[in-house]
């Protein structure tokens, strides 16, 4: 459990960060980043050993 | 024969070197082949005059034995599987998933996140499978590729992040990944390594590091390189009728099923749920449901399987084989062993700098080297020298592996990112900056901190000495990203039109983030140990000085000069 909740974090923050640098900087465009990086995270999640 | 070692090793490091700065123009795996050859013959003509002639014809057969066959087929087998999904349209049935997606409440930015992190989710053994089946579906998403969706500086970020992520996803791969080499000799601790013991260090630093790949390409690169990448922006001036409609994207039904059919064998591989098995064989048979359900052929399969990165680990795996075979890697150990006597650097010092050491020297593949240094490493714990602990083996490993599976990003010598960079239209080298930045600063600490505080009871769970830190795994991401993300904001700030000072300025940047690298790695390891923390900063600098000073000052020198 605790590895996803990582790598839901890493995603997250990963989502912000590339929408930022892709001047998607509205409050929305913000969140859609970091909805797009949680799925991210938790497919990578689900893939790896627990 | 200790002088054999020293003479095997000097051949081998100065070749690549050589390769390196291209003064030996040939394929690296052609030199890695000769190189294997002349320090074969060296070696028989040492052992002929030292033990007889019996012991030299011994020397070939220790040769091969170094080869190691699991990742190699492996890695045949994925790229066979690879093979099959894109000659039965499998890629374009994920391209109709992503323009499905893009409609969703995540939208285009959630859609173009999930893009970008595609490669490591999909879990090929090479980065260039996806890179080239879907870098034109990015393309397509700016002025010249007919949608119009992005700008030129939005295209950029986007086609440098998702090339940066898919070259580093074959390092977490369990299909043939470069992981899986690291993985093997770490199954002398951990009796369960081999199922991926090193994944989730590398799966966790690649999604933080792709996002600061796309921060420096936006921040920095576009600064220091603004006339360097030949993408067009939709004139303002332009009606939108006028822009070029890209053909809706669809796919027949074997596109879905064939993808169907991979993701089934991957999760199997991954997971195994019908029992223990070689993945080859789930791969294998994954690939026949594809030729007899899909109507592929074996020649379509065939096809998908690159050459570059088989040929690289096998010529890495010769190469090893004969230093092991040699002494070269005894010779190695014995360097290392002593820079690690210098007061300064310590054991701490010489690990920071030799994690480093794929992104300091990045060949077209890190199968090659990979396969040469990780049994160096191996050498370093209790297997010979016993300088570390196995769980301090597993951390130095861990950020040793990430560093090394992104190298094939910056390298000069027909690195993955040059795909990249041929896509977005830009300059030779425009990427280097950004991917050894992040490889360097960002990912290997990250992989060290996560195998520490997250991995080491999923593969030891009954060890009461680890623990799972959830907490700690986030103030370290958010330390690592914050120091790097504020220092990038500064040097941006900073970075004017001469592009000598802009360099200078840079190099700066790699050192401060190159030491605190070093230190984070070397606190993983050491915990808080003062010495060892501030050894760890002397190597991470002394790593980050060669890995800064290869980054160009100037990309198009010819054309502007003229």
């Amino acid at each position: 459990m605790l590895t996803i909740i990582s790598f839901l974090f890493a995603g997250a923050i990963s989502g912000v960060i590339i929408a930022y640098s892709m001047d998607m900087k509205t409050p929305r465009e913000l969140l859609q980043g970091a909805a797009g990086g949680l799925i991210a995270g938790l497919l990578m999640a689900l893939m790896l050993p627990r | 024969m200790e002088y054999l070692g020293y003479i095997t090793l000097t051949i081998f490091v100065v070749t690549m070197v050589l390769t390196l700065f291209r003064k030996i123009n040939l394929p690296v795996q052609t030199v890695l082949v000769l190189v294997s050859i002349v320090s074969l013959i060296i070696g028989a003509v040492f052992r002929i005059v030292s033990e007889g002639l019996n012991s030299a014809i011994l020397l070939p057969n220790e040769m091969i034995g170094g080869i190691i066959l699991h990742p190699i087929t492996a890695l045949l087998g994925g790229l066979f599987l690879a093979g099959a999904l894109d000659a039965t349209q499998g890629f374009d049935a994920l391209k109709v998933i992503i323009d499905k997606l893009k409609k969703t409440p995540i939208g285009l930015t959630g859609t173009l996140v999930i893009l970008i992190n595609l490669p490591v989710i999909a879990s090929l053994p090479c980065g260039r499978i996806i890179a080239a089946a879907l870098l034109p579906l990015l393309f397509a998403f700016g002025y010249e590729g007919g949608m119009g969706i992005l700008t030129k500086t939005q295209l950029v970020v986007l086609i440098g992040a998702f090339t940066r992520n898919a070259m580093g996803s074959c390092g977490p791969s369990p299909i043939g990944g470069v992981g899986q080499i690291g993985e093997g000799f770490l199954g002398a601790f951990f009796p369960t390594a081999s199922e991926g013991i090193l994944r989730s260090p590398q799966a966790f630093s690649l999604i933080i590091g792709t996002a600061m790949t796309a921060l420096f390409l936006k921040i920095i690169s576009e600064k220091l390189y603004p006339d360097d990448v030949s993408l067009r922006d939709r004139p303002e001036n332009l009606p939108k009728q006028e822009q070029t409609k890209i053909s809706a994207v669809s796919s027949p039904f074997r596109g879905y099923l064939s993808l169907i059919i991979f993701v089934a064998s991957l999760l199997i591989a991954i997971f195994q749920p019908f029992g223990k098995m070689p993945v080859q064989t789930v791969i294998v048979a994954g690939a026949i449901l594809i030729i007899i359900l899909c109507r592929a052929s074996i020649q379509d399969l065939m096809n998908g399987i690159i050459l570059l990165p088989v040929t690289a680990m096998a010529s890495g795996f010769m190469a090893a084989g004969v230093l092991a075979a040699t002494g070269g890697f005894d010779a190695l150990g014995v360097i290392l062993k002593s820079l690690s006597t210098i007061q300064i650097l310590g054991v701490a010092g010489m690990l920071a700098i030799f994690v480093q050491m794929q992104t300091i020297l990045p060949l077209s593949c890190s199968r090659i080297l990979t396969a040469a240094l990780v049994p160096v490493l191996y050498l370093f714990g209790p297997a010979k020298f016993n300088m570390v602990t196995w769980p301090q083996l597993a951390i130095v490993m861990a950020a040793y592996i990430i560093n090394a599976t992104t190298s094939c990003g910056p390298s000069p010598l027909g690195g993955g990112g040059t795909m990249g960079e041929g896509q977005m239209r830009a300059e030779s080298g425009f990427i280097k900056g950004a991917y050894t930045y992040t490889a360097m600063a960002v990912m290997a600490p990250l992989a060290a901190i996560y195998m520490k505080f997250m991995n080491f009871t999923v593969f030891s769970p009954d060890n009461p000495e680890f623990s799972q830190n959830i907490l700690t795994i986030i103030i370290y991401t958010a330390v690592i990203i914050g120091v790097s993300a504020g220092m990038m904001a500064f040097v941006s700030r900073m970075a004017g039109e001469n592009s000598a000072y802009n360099w200078r300025l840079q190099l700066i940047y790699f050192l401060i983030s190159g030491g605190i690298a070093g230190a984070v790695l070397s606190l993983a390891v050491y915990e808080l140990k003062v010495l060892e923390i501030v050894q760890g900063f002397v190597g991470g600098l002394i790593a980050a000085f060669l890995i800064g000073v290869m980054v160009p000052k100037t990309l198009s020198v010819v054309r502007k000069t003229t």
